[in-house]
């Protein structure tokens, strides 16, 4: 059975757990629960659908020889540091960012570069910035924030090219 | 009957919310993108990218059902009454790891993770869990793992990149901790 197999067992196993801790409250948790699921998945299915197609199309149209130079496996920390700008770049949510993740995968980015990459949106996505963080937590908590995390996608980037040196990846 | 109405009130949200405007801006770009790559890169160019999106597809669709039920009740079960008390009495670093762990299996966007920051600080959390709890939930929130990263991106590149950055919230809540700057958060009214 390949590792893709398992884990979509392994997610079907804990979704029927949770259900099961879910029923047995007996407090309408479980009936509440497939609710929000049922809503989830009235949202997510035709994004990702659309999501998918971007992606295809978008590996084809970005330039691939270039992206692959600059962030391939063997760009290492200039290709992890390049990435960790292309991130911040991104104000668009998950639905955005994730296709464009599985584009750069397609064109042959490294997963280093793809780990400091997706951090760096994690941590600076500009729209999420402006849209929630200033409104609701101020101007000043997002100067410690960023004071604190700036460094996060390099080091995450770094972390990941040593999970592969160490598990010969 | 009111709740006949309110209930059909509930129905037609989720069908603005599935079917509303940015699903639209959404499709529209992905069918400018696939004009796009017939028109510059020829049919064969657009075969390709529609055969590979099918695939993927195919490899998705059974995931997906897994993947709604466990974040809907992740969003159920975890008690939040408890984190926030949790976070509020800790101080220094057991503070902070334990707001990680609780970002990371904080479920929903912004909506919910936002307002839950307020309610920490005004339960007395201090800068570092506040700064370590945000950075969690946006690097490793379990919801969007399991809603985007596992089933887009497999469980390798998946495995690696959580890997790598379970440490990185506990990382910038420390140095939150101990950078000096002072916190300044904006009460909203409510919270009086």
């Amino acid at each position: 059975m390949s590792s893709l197999t398992l884990v979509a067992l392994a997610m079907w196993m804990a979704a029927l757990g949770l259900l099961l801790v879910g029923y047995r409250r007996h407090d309408g948790s479980a009936q509440k629960g497939l609710r929000i699921g049922v809503g989830y998945l009235a949202v997510m299915a035709p994004r990702v659908f659309c999501a998918l197609f971007m992606a295809g199309f978008a590996a084809e149209l970005l330039p691939g020889d270039i992206i692959s130079t600059w962030l391939g496996t063997e760009s290492g920390l200039k290709g992890i540091l390049i990435a960790s700008v292309a991130g911040i770049m991104v104000p668009a949510g998950g639905v955005v960012a994730f296709p464009l993740t599985l584009a750069m995968i397609k064109l042959g980015v490294g997963i280093p570069q793809l780990t400091a990459f997706l951090t760096s949106w994690e941590v600076f996505a500009i729209h999420r910035i402006l849209a929630w963080e200033i409104p609701f937590l101020g101007a000043h908590f997002v100067g410690l924030r960023v004071s604190s995390s700036f460094m996060l996608p390099i080091l995450a980037g770094m972390f990941a090219a040593g999970l592969m040196t160490l598990f010969n990846l | 009957m009111a709740d006949e109405s309110i209930k059909q009130e509930k129905d037609k949200s989720l069908l603005n919310r599935s079917f509303g405007p940015s699903l639209f801006i959404f499709a529209a770009l992905a069918i400018g993108a696939g004009f796009a790559v017939y028109y510059f890169k020829g049919p064969e160019a657009y075969n390709r990218a529609i055969d590979d999106s099918w695939r993927l597809m195919a490899f998705i669709a059974p995931r997906v059902g897994a993947a709604v039920l466990i974040a809907a009740f992740l969003q159920i079960l975890v008690p939040k009454e408890v984190i926030s008390r949790l976070i509020g009495e800790n101080a220094g670093i057991k503070s902070v790891l334990i707001a990680t762990v609780a970002g990371s299996i904080t479920p929903g966007g912004p909506l919910t993770s936002f307002p839950i920051v307020i309610a920490l600080y005004a339960a007395g959390a201090n800068k570092g869990a506040l700064v370590a709890y945000l950075s969690s939930w946006a690097i490793i929130g379990m919801q969007r793992i399991i809603v985007w990263e596992l089933p887009l991106l497999g469980p390798d590149v998946t495995a690696i990149r959580v890997g790598a950055s379970v440490l990185l919230p506990i990382i910038a809540g420390t140095t939150a901790l101990y950078i000096p700057m002072r916190l300044k958060v904006p009460t909203p009214p409510e919270l009086k």
